[in-house]
This record gives C-alpha cells, structure tokens and sequence, in this order.
C-alpha cells in the first residue's frame, strides 16, 4: 500500500507550490484557507516484470493459460496501445515490448504463422516506423514491419460490419481483426477511465462508425453499442487482454520533487526547484518544451493482469481505483488544475487539445466526484498558445480557425461543420498517407470537454494567449488573484479554493 | 596484440544489444557462457554489462599457450574451485566454453565445464551470442574496421539448471539458445523462433556457422564468407 493522498489547508506557513503550466513549472503562493488536494504517491513498481508478465499469462482470469489458446495454423492479432499511453522508458524497453516479444514467444512455440500487430489507434495519427519501433523494439519491427505491423486505419475499405448500433448505425471494425481466430489485446492504463472502454473494438472501428456513435447527438445508448463486442468480435474472434497498470506519473530522480509535497522538499529538490525556475526564465520557449521532458526516467509497472476482458477490466479499474483519492468531503467553488505539456509527445499541446484535457479532469480527473460545484469556476494554468503540430494537427488548424471562430456549441458544430471535415479529401489523404490525426479528431476533442463546459460556471485560463483563450469561449488571466477577481462574480469574493496537485491523470495524446 | 579495454571498444564498434531486460531485474551473479569469434568479446561484454555486472572476470576454454599459460596453470586461476568461489563472492564470471576456436570464428563444440560450474553453484547461466565481432576484428587484424561495424550481442532468458542436471543436457540448452541467437541475426527474431519451435534443422543448422558457409569448403571461402561487409545500412530522411 502507498502512503494515501491528503488534503493540505493552506496557511502562513505553507511554501508556494508547484504549478504546471505548459512548459513551465511555477512556485505559486495560494490565498489562505485554500484546500490542496495531493494525490496519494505511486506504488512501486514491480521489479520483476518479465516473471509478473509470464505469471499473469500462465494464470489468466476466466480464461485458458495463452499458450493453450495459440493453436497451430490459427490466425491471431495483437492489437496495442498507441501513444495515447506514454512510453514507459526511455532507457529500457517498453512494457509492451515486454508483454508482446513474451506472448509471441509462446505463439511461435505453438506454431503460429499468421500473426498481425495492430496500434490501435482509433481516429488518431497513424505511427511512424520510428515510434513502431520504439513501442515495440527492434526484435519485432524488423520481424513484421510493414506488412503484420501496421496501424489501424479507420478510412481504409477493409472492414466488417459486426453489428449495429440502437440508432440502426451499422458498427464496423477492422476486418483483420474480426477475421482472426484469437485477438490479443495489450492495453497500458496511468488512472480509472483512462484506459477506455472494455470493448478493444471502439478503437479498431471505421471513421463512418466512430462518427456516428461520438456525435453530440447520438444520445447515451450509443455508448453502449459495443458491449456485445468485448470478450467476442464477430464469429470468430475471442479477445484475450493483458491490462498492464503504470503509476501515474513518470518516476525519475531529477523530476520526482515536482509530485512531492513541498514542505517535504530537501534541499537538492530546492536546489532543482531553483533550477527549473532559473532555466525557465532564461531559456527561449522552444527550448522550454524539452526541460521537464528529458529528465522524466519513465513510468513503473504497477500490476499486470491477463485473462477474459469482462472479468480483467472491473479487476483493472478496482486496482486503479484504490490509488486515487478517496471522496471530497464537499465540492468547492473554485478548483485550480495546472496543465503541463505531456511526456514523450515532445512538442507543446494545441490549444484545443489543452483544453479538453484541463476539461476531463472536472469529471475524470483523480478524485471519484468533481471537485469543484456545479456551476462553480475551474482556473487552469496554460497558455493557449495558437500552435499546432505541423504533421500531426492539420485539421486541427482549420477546426481552431474556421468552426471555433464561428461557434463553440457542439451541436452547430456537427451540424454546420463536422460533415465537411470528414468528407475532405486531403485530410483523409494525409491521415491515411502522412501521420496526421483524422479530421474528426478535433471535434470528439472538443465533444469530450463539452459536458464540463456546461457543469461549470466560469473558465479561466492563467497566463493564456487573449486571442485562442477567448475563441474557445473562455477568458484569460495575467495572474491567479486576477483570475479570482474575475471569478467573484459568479463565486462572491470569499470563495472555497481547492487546487488538484501535480498533473493531470492521463496527460497524454486526447483519445 | 594487447586486449582492447572498454573504452576503446565503445569507439571502435557499435554494439547492438538485445535481451539485456532480462538480466537487469534479476539480482546478480551471473554465469555468462557465449561464443567466441574474436578477441573484442571480453572488453565487448564488459562494456555492455557495465551496469549489470560491474566486476566481471572472463575466462576462455581454449587452453592459453606460452608463459601465459604456464602462469596460469601453476596458479589454478582457470579452475571450477576459484572460479566458483568468485560466483559466491559475487562477481559475475564470463566464460567462453569452446575447447578451440575455430579460424573463421564458427561454434566449435562446447566443453562442459561452463555446464559443471551453472550446476555446482546453482547461479544463473545466461547464454550470449555475438554476432559479427569476428568481422570487426578478425584475427589477423590489430584494430577493428574504421567504419565503426554493428556487433549484435544477444542475451538468452536466464536457464536455472536443477541440482543434479545432467552437464551435457544444460549445455545442449545453452548451445541451443547461442545458435537462436545467431539465426536471429540472419533471419530475423520471429523466424528464427518458429524454426526452433519447428526444429527445422535447415534453418537453424545454416545458422550455427557464422559466415554461411558449409563446413568442408575451402577454408578461404569461409573466411571469405565471415568477413563479407554488412548490406549498406542507408540512413534515409524520408520515413515511408
């Protein structure tokens, strides 16, 4: 058992603390009698992970040992996590690399010959063979890559109908996939809801699918479309998952302070402390992006599970679930979240993206309920800055400057909007062709913050760009008494604060 | 010529290392037992296993010739008592089990003395192969190739041989994941599993001499196979 979060009240005596704010880290004084709500400190993370690996494989839950299901001659896919889970290290090979080279070990024992790797990647960017092979390691990129090892792609014809939806929309996913005799699913999870639904299949389904069921109109039951599609896809295929659960932020040495509680820092924290601050103030803003990035040693395996995903995945969120903070006693007015830049995507969040990711903390961040009230403020810590990837974000760009310029309500958005992006011809030729996200990805982005927009009374974004700040429809603050001050109207002028420590759970590519 | 040390090893090679995640979660010591095409092996294991075994003590089967060899035997520093004492002291030993080597730096037949110790001392054998070192620097040579070649080093899952195994049944698993480790190398790592699942002996068998080459051919075409120059490894700026 780790040593359990708490909930800090802020007096005379308490330090300034750290915030996250983009590619900076700031030393912020809060006002007195604020709350801060420290997450409880990672597990350890387990030593021995290729015996745990060969452990949960030979004991799964609810199911048959892997090797007995690997039969000789049978058609088997592996489908894993794309960049939406960090990659655990940077030094030593990723945990799906150790999960993936073992379960082909056993496959090759068995006889199997048709093997197909799959990112599951939904509507996201495809990976370079560069990222292929840092997920997976040299062994089994130069074994499969390209042909057996490639991403899901959405746009492409291959697909087959499995099922349809309540509202008659036909569900068709990855036809790889749904032709195989076992389908091996290897999924990473940092906090609850983070590692998605148990249904493998909402990521390996067609943009057309996709669509129609995260439409704003679609209503709740499209959700429930896939429930059929988690232990079985079609005829054929029976899933077998390996969850794998990592701490929720990256344990190295030289960033480890910034999770601490600063009234525990010893002086080597304060002296890095003064560091960064240092560094922050001198360095230009694109040199910033890397400083709280390199030093970040990776993420420690916190348990490994295998077996039948209807069993596995209650087991999953139950283990997650007891490293999170318990309830809030009573949800405040003012909650204040910091956003840093996530690790490993090495450039700086979208504005877009930024803010659907401070958003989905309101309802899926480290606590079971929403921190703040309903109708209370959220202050985040970002800049907002207009830039997007180049190469990953093209639809983002026009979705920033054409659709949120007009409107920010997501219903005109999939009305007026959405149709036009998906149809678009050279979108869906660089996100087939080029690593661009597909263009509907900025629009389930921006779908996926929407029920906290409308929960929360005021946003306010300290230190964010005026321009992008006021298009997403929220306001900017220079300083966080300015941003209280703004938020007085709504909250009065003797607010409860509780401020959410460290960073978001999740912090990586939006899904 | 004098034995590279370890930082002359890291300028002169670009060493590939695969499998080493076993080993790093695994409290030491360990038995390391590998092939032996060339004199980089040692200076090139101890570089790679700088953190993983700090102190490491190398010893070749092939018998040393000369005073060196004389020293040697009068003081016993090759023999199964001194080097398992290391092993309970804790320092890692790294053997090279082939009774002679060969001239173009193929497996030779393995002595069972690396077998013999795994038993007697109960400590981990972890079998490694190199690949390509005998390219790199070849007997006749003083200092590796300028260009800086890959050398594949490929470690094996740890093997835990049971009190009272036979010596020739290990040593039949070690060579067995050596000569995995070395049709890695030419057909790449799922094929070379599958074929040693299939136990296809074409596959495997091709692979156990380094070079390619049939035994019984001229011993200048076996050289002349070991040490062909690797396929051109293009960088390109353009990802497909």
């Amino acid at each position: 058992m780790s040593r359990p979060g708490f909930v800090l009240s802020v007096d005379a005596q308490t330090p300034p603390l750290v915030v996250f704010q983009g590619e900076k880290v700031l030393l912020q004084r809060l006002p007195s009698g604020s709350s801060v709500l420290y997450p409880p400190e990672a597990l350890p993370g387990i030593h021995q992970l290729d015996a745990e690996i060969g452990e949960a494989l030979a004991n799964p839950v609810d199911s048959e040992p892997l090797a007995a299901l690997l039969k000789r001659g049978s058609r088997v896919t592996i489908v894993f996590d794309d960049l939406s889970q960090p990659i655990t290290s940077r030094t030593a090979p990723d945990v799906r690399q150790r999960v993936i080279e073992r379960v082909l070990e056993l496959a090759a024992a068995a006889g199997v010959d048709d093997v197909e790797l799959i990112a599951a990647t939904g509507l996201r960017r495809r990976l370079t063979p560069y990222d292929l092979q840092k997920v997976l390691g040299e062994r089994v990129f130069a074994s499969f890559f390209p042909e057996q090892l490639h991403s899901h792609d959405a746009e492409d014809g291959s697909v087959v109908t499995v099922g349809t939806a309540p509202d008659g929309t036909p569900i068709e996913i990855n036809a790889r996939v749904v032709s195989s005799d076992l389908v091996i699913s290897v999924r990473l999870a940092t906090a609850v809801a983070n590692e998605g639904a148990p249904a493998v299949a909402t990521k390996l389904a067609s943009a057309r699918t996709a669509r129609a069921l995260n439409s704003p109109l679609a209503g709740p039951e499209a959700a429930a479309a896939y429930e059929s599609l988690v232990d079985t896809i079609g005829e054929t295929a029976t899933v077998f998952t390996i969850d794998v659960t990592l701490t929720p932020e990256p344990t190295g040495p030289a960033t480890a302070f910034l999770s601490k509680r600063e009234r525990e820092w010893s002086i080597t924290d304060r002296a890095l402390s003064a560091g960064i601050q240092l560094a922050t103030k001198v360095l230009p803003s694109r040199a910033r992006v890397g400083l709280t990035q390199v030093s970040g040693v990776g993420f420690g395996v916190t348990s490994v599970l295998a077996g039948k995903p209807s069993s596995v995945h209650p087991l999953t969120e139950s283990f997650l679930a007891q490293q999170q903070v318990g309830e809030v006693d009573s949800p405040a007015d003012v909650a204040i979240f910091g956003i840093p830049n996530p690790t490993g995507v090495g450039a700086t969040l979208n504005p877009v993206t930024a803010a659907s990711l401070g958003l989905g903390q309101i309802f899926n961040g480290s606590t079971a309920a929403p921190v703040v009230r309903q109708g209370g403020t959220a202050i985040f810590y970002h800049p907002l800055t207009p830039w997007f990837h180049p190469l990953y974000n093209p639809a983002y760009v026009d979705f920033f400057a054409e659709a949120l310029s007009a409107t920010t309500d997501p219903a005109q958005l999939s009305a007026e909007f959405e149709t036009r992006f998906a149809t678009d011809p050279w979108y869906r030729h660089l996100y087939q062709t080029s690593y661009a996200h597909h263009a509907l990805h900025p629009f389930h982005a921006w779908y996926s913050a929407a029920p906290a927009i409308d929960y929360l009374g005021e946003i306010i974004f300290v230190g964010g760009n005026l321009e992008s700040t006021r298009r997403l429809g929220f306001k900017a603050a220079t300083t966080l008494n300015d941003a209280l001050e703004m938020a007085s109207d709504s909250v009065g002028l003797e607010p409860s604060i509780t401020y959410v420590h460290g960073a978001p759970v999740s912090i990586s590519e939006v899904s | 010529m004098g034995v590279p040390s370890r930082a002359t090893v890291r300028l002169l090679v670009n060493p590939i290392v695969r499998g080493r995640e076993y080993l790093s979660e695994l409290p030491g010591p360990f038995l390391f037992v590998a092939n032996h095409p060339s004199e980089l092996d040692a200076p090139l294991l101890a570089l790679v296993l700088a953190r993983i075994a700090p102190r490491l003590v190398a010893v070749g089967a092939a018998p040393q010739t000369g005073a060196r060899g004389a020293f040697e035997s009068a003081l016993g520093l090759r023999s199964a008592g001194r080097l398992a004492g290391l092993l309970n002291r804790g320092v890692s030993v790294l053997l090279f089990p082939e009774s002679h080597r060969a001239d173009d730096g193929t497996l030779t037949p393995f002595n069972l003395g690396a077998a013999r110790l795994g038993i007697l001392t109960g400590v981990p054998i972890v079998p490694v192969t190199l690949s390509g070192t005998y390219r790199a620097l070849p007997p006749w040579r003083h200092l590796p190739e300028t260009s800086r070649p890959r050398v594949n080093v490929i470690f094996g899952r740890p093997i835990r041989p049971a009190e009272g195994s036979e010596p020739s049944a290990v040593n039949d698993e070690i060579v067995t994941a050596i000569t995995l480790g070395m049709a890695e190398v030419k057909n790449g790592w799922y094929g070379a599993l599958r074929a040693d699942a299939e136990g296809t002996p074409a596959a495997v068998g091709s692979a156990t001499d380094e070079g390619g080459a049939e035994r019984g051919t001229a011993r200048w075409r076996r050289i002349w196979k070991a040490t062909a120059p690797d396929e051109v490894q293009r960088r390109t700026v353009w990802v497909k």
